[in-house]
């Protein structure tokens, strides 16, 4: 037997020991792939997506590539730290380091082309499943048909044969022979429980105090700025807090023999502090990632929400005309006959009202004001659907959209208020209040008057006409092809609000997938660090429970001991990254001044909502296993 | 307090082997056995079944007039702990545990107060001379200490019935003796029942009664009587008939 087909047998013999580390690897390569299946798909290519969107996705392509190396090398040092015991034999037996390093180049070499091929296979049925998701649930003009993809085969496997051959040089070459004694003595050996400063574990808190102060407090384009400082001060508090308070607690729980010594507590912490090392830089590295992960969809769904529901808020009714201003009453007629005529083409019940905009003097010259009569801003609110008003003779109410967003100046209501409405004899009517409605569109605001007042307005200074039509519920289909064809024809003056969040949603989608895509490439890679953290740790904790057994151990204890493990490996990480998302994305709404707390609930609930149900899973399967290997 | 009847073990394999044939066995309240044997002669099965670790082909296990075979998981979980102590052959102990932290496991997991397991954990290391060590782990410790702090956790919870697997297989003669003077207080002081596997005819000296095992069967026993010098002879007399030299035995271990 050759030295080489030692190491080659060594890897095919030892399965359940390199499953894990195969199957991380697979995954990234599986994770890299399906990107690649999307970033070449020629939907993309077409030319039809815009560049910034095939830029950002050139950007996510890189970051995934870097991150698939820091995985693979992560991945790598973790299993050869669980192998040293067997190098210390081999050592021991006469090896050379040379034979070893060697030995380890060719297990890698290896089990990187295996996972390089299973990965490949493992994507296209990865992207047939996202590719599914995505048609369901964005709207992508382009279909996002499957492709056999050749390029994205041959880039893969290049970059990855490429990944596995860097990292194996490197790994080969700095696997630093220990001292044999150490080897030998391999697991048992503490990895150290890591110092806690107390300063430190000061520091992480207060950092993260006023990372989450300052993102919580700036306003508007202050968010901008304070970005970057923001996410440099929280990332450095989330490893310190997994670095140092995690574990200065730890201790302290420790060190009160009231709670260590408590039933299975002792086998719980000692085990935790024991890995704490490994455990906090896991634990850094997926509270980081996930809150990437949800930043990124939480923002993107948030920026969506905020152009469409701001669009949706703002027409309440279903198609609007507005002519030009130099437009005769023939056009007019004209144009509202065909928008009536496509409406009927399309089958569309809806109600139709029509309105004379009037504006009028005011005291100050050059600017005008409408004044609206009371039955007419009833007539159209009932149409929209809002609340009606019903105004004292000789009352005048302020109307001022809750939608409409003036930069810089007072609000329109606040100049409304203070001025009045003139009538022909002289009077002024102050206005009594405000209300906010979207009956009528007018950026400045406007006064709604009793039709009596309104008799006594005098001529108004100029007049439009603005034309409304609300179509029965459920033609949601139909509207949107009449409001296509309205689009076409009457371009500008007549607007149908369902067919230009369409519009929106369209070009918005690729943008959208991409984000939806990468922060579940980066969700479900945070979840395969748990579990591979995990599962390395398996055939020690067998150990364990097989020697705790013999001394007497319940099923419902060594339940519990193995669910508040798993659980604290789960969530731990989980509860921070949602803090840090849910910080992210309020701020966000602060820079827009827009309410996403439904969004965000969303977005953060579903996360939590696949991680618990993630956790039931695994925890279902690493209990069986522990629980047979104690039989 | 224990007893045996027709324990009989067969491992089924390629080729089915009867580690175990019709073994009767009793054991007396506060009595101390010890179990000789060549290699191979089934010590550690016959220990195993004892110590519900492993099931009988055939044949009544009986502990204090229970079955502990025919209780249900938990119940024989919680038999263990508080009714065995067992002194493993490999130490059994965590390394993620201090020694103390060792020794007080099968109290913590009773929810004990931490006062008793203190006292208890102290009583025990300072008649076991392992008091200096009680914060180190397991990994610092030499293997005679680790053998020490196996059988303080093995006694903490005062078991009725301690089995032992070759508790001085790793000692030098002074600590062997040390360990064995320390089992027989124990034996005499709480009427702990005793039963030790060993091959080493000196820690078998200090039982009162050896059984022989060979190719799975009971072969013969001796007694005691008052001196102990005379029944160390008896042993090597007997292991010497058995199979040879009696030194054969020293050396092998499972
Ligand atoms: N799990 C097993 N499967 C099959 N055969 C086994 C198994 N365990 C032990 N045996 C066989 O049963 C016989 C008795 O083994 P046991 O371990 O009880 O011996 P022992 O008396 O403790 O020996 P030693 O003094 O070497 O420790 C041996 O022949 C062994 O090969
Ligand atoms: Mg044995």
């Amino acid at each position: 037997m050759t030295f080489r087909q030692f190491a080659f047998n060594n890897v095919l013999r030892n399965k359940r020991l390199y499953i894990a580390y195969f199957l991380s690897s697979m995954f990234t390569v599986m994770v890299f792939f399906t990107f690649a299946i999307f970033a070449f798909h020629p939907a993309f290519s077409g030319g039809s997506v815009n560049e910034n969107a095939l830029f950002g996705m050139a950007v996510a392509g890189g970051i995934i590539y870097v991150f698939s190396f820091f995985f693979v090398l992560y991945s790598m040092s973790s299993f050869l730290q669980s192998r040293k015991k067997e190098f210390g034999l081999l050592i021991m037996l006469g090896a050379s380091n040379k034979q070893i390093r060697w030995m380890v180049f060719l297990e890698n070499i290896f089990i990187g082309f295996l996972a390089t091929v299973a990965g490949i296979l493992a994507g296209l049925v990865f992207a047939k499943a996202i590719l599914l998701v995505a048609e369901n649930v964005l709207i992508i003009s382009e279909s996002l048909y499957f492709y056999f993809p050749t390029l994205a085969i041959v880039i893969t496997l290049v970059s990855f044969i490429f990944l596995f051959f860097c990292i194996s040089v490197f790994v080969s070459v700095i696997l630093r022979t220990n001292k044999l004694v150490n080897l030998i003595k391999g697991d048992k050996q503490s990895k150290g429980e890591p110092k806690a400063s107390v300063i430190l574990s000061i520091l992480a808190a207060l950092l993260l105090i006023v990372g989450y102060g300052t993102a919580l407090y700036v306003k508007g384009v202050n968010v901008v700025v304070a970005m970057v400082p923001v996410i440099i001060v929280v990332t450095l508090g989330t490893y310190l807090l997994f670095t140092q308070l995690s574990v200065y607690v730890i201790r302290q729980l420790k060190r009160n023999k009231s709670i260590f010594w408590r039933k299975t507590n002792m086998l719980l912490f000692s085990d935790l502090s024991f890995r704490m090392k490994d455990n906090a830089r896991t634990f850094f590295m997926v509270a980081i990632i996930s809150t990437v992960a949800f930043s990124a969809i939480g923002t993107l769904y948030g920026f969506q929400s905020y152009l469409t529901k701001g669009i949706k808020e703002v027409n309440p009714y279903t198609v609007t005309y507005s002519p030009w201003g130099g437009d005769s009453e023939e056009i007019i007629e004209q144009d509202i006959n065909e928008i009536n005529a496509i409406l009927q083409e399309e089958n569309i019940d809806a109600k139709m009202e029509s309105i004379e905009l009037t504006y009028f003097d005011t005291h100050e010259k050059d600017r005008n004001v409408l004044i609206v009569r009371a039955s007419d801003y009833n007539r159209f609110a009932a149409l929209g659907g809002e609340t009606e008003l019903s105004l004292k003779e000789n009352e005048a109410i302020v109307v001022e959209q809750s939608g409409a967003v003036v930069a810089g100046g007072p609000k329109a209501s606040e100049v409304l208020m203070k001025s009045s409405v003139q009538l022909d004899n002289g009077q002024e009517v102050q206005p009594s209040h405000v209300v906010e409605s979207e009956v009528l569109s007018e950026i400045n605001g406007y006064y709604v008057v009793h039709d009596k007042v309104y008799e006594n307005l005098g001529r108004p200074v100029r007049s439009e006409i603005n034309v409304a039509w609300k179509a029965n519920e459920g033609q949601h289909d139909q509207v949107l092809d009449a409001g296509k064809k309205l689009n076409e024809q009457l371009e500008y003056k007549a607007f149908s609000v369902d067919y230009s969040l369409f519009e929106i949603n369209k070009a918005f989608g690729p943008i959208l997938f991409i984000g939806l895509f990468i922060g579940i490439v980066f969700f479900v890679s945070a979840g395969s660090f748990l579990y591979f953290r995990l599962f390395t740790d398996l055939e020690g904790e067998k150990q364990k429970f097989r020697s705790i057994a013999k001394i007497g151990l319940t099923q419902a204890e060594l339940k519990k001991v193995v669910n508040r493990q798993i659980a604290l490996l789960f969530f731990s990480p989980i509860v921070v990254a949602l803090i840090h998302g849910a910080v992210a994305l309020t701020a966000l709404s602060h820079m827009f001044d827009y309410n996403l707390i439904e969004e965000a609930s969303i977005v953060l609930g579903s996360f939590a909502l696949i991680q618990i149900i993630y956790f039931l899973l695994v925890r279902f399967f690493y209990v069986k296993q522990v629980k047979r290997s104690i039989m | 307090m224990l007893k045996l009847s027709k324990v009989s073990k067969v491992y089924e394999g390629k080729v089915a082997y009867r580690a175990l044939n019709d073994i009767n066995l009793e054991i007396e309240k506060g009595e101390f056995v010890a179990i000789m044997g060549p290699s191979g002669s089934g010590k550690t099965t016959l220990l195993n079944i004892i110590s519900t670790n492993d099931q009988p082909t055939t044949g009544e296990v009986e502990i204090d007039g229970k079955n502990p075979h025919k209780l249900t998981k938990n119940a024989l979980a919680k038999f263990r702990r508080n009714e065995l102590g067992f002194i493993f052959q490999d130490f059994n102990l965590m390394h993620t545990l201090t020694v103390e932290e060792n020794i007080v496991l099968p109290l913590t997991l009773d929810g004990a107060r931490v006062k008793v397991m203190k006292e208890k954990a102290s009583k025990l290391a300072v008649s076991l001379g392992i008091e200096s060590i009680m914060n180190k782990r397991t990994y610092e410790i030499s293997g005679g200490q680790a053998q020490r702090v196996a059988i303080a956790r093995a006694m903490i919870h005062e078991p009725k019935l301690l089995l032992a697997d070759e508790p001085t297989g790793n000692l030098d003669s002074k600590a062997s003796k040390d360990v064995m003077s320390m089992l027989v207080s124990i034996n005499e002081k709480e009427k702990t029942s005793l039963l030790m596997v060993t091959h080493d005819p000196q820690a078998a000296s200090y039982s009162d009664r050896v059984v022989f095992i060979r190719d799975g069967k009971l072969h013969s026993e001796i007694h005691r009587g008052e001196n102990r010098q005379a029944f160390f002879q008896k042993i090597i007399d007997m292991l010497s008939l058995m199979g040879g030299d009696g030194n054969d035995f020293s050396s092998v271990r499972v």
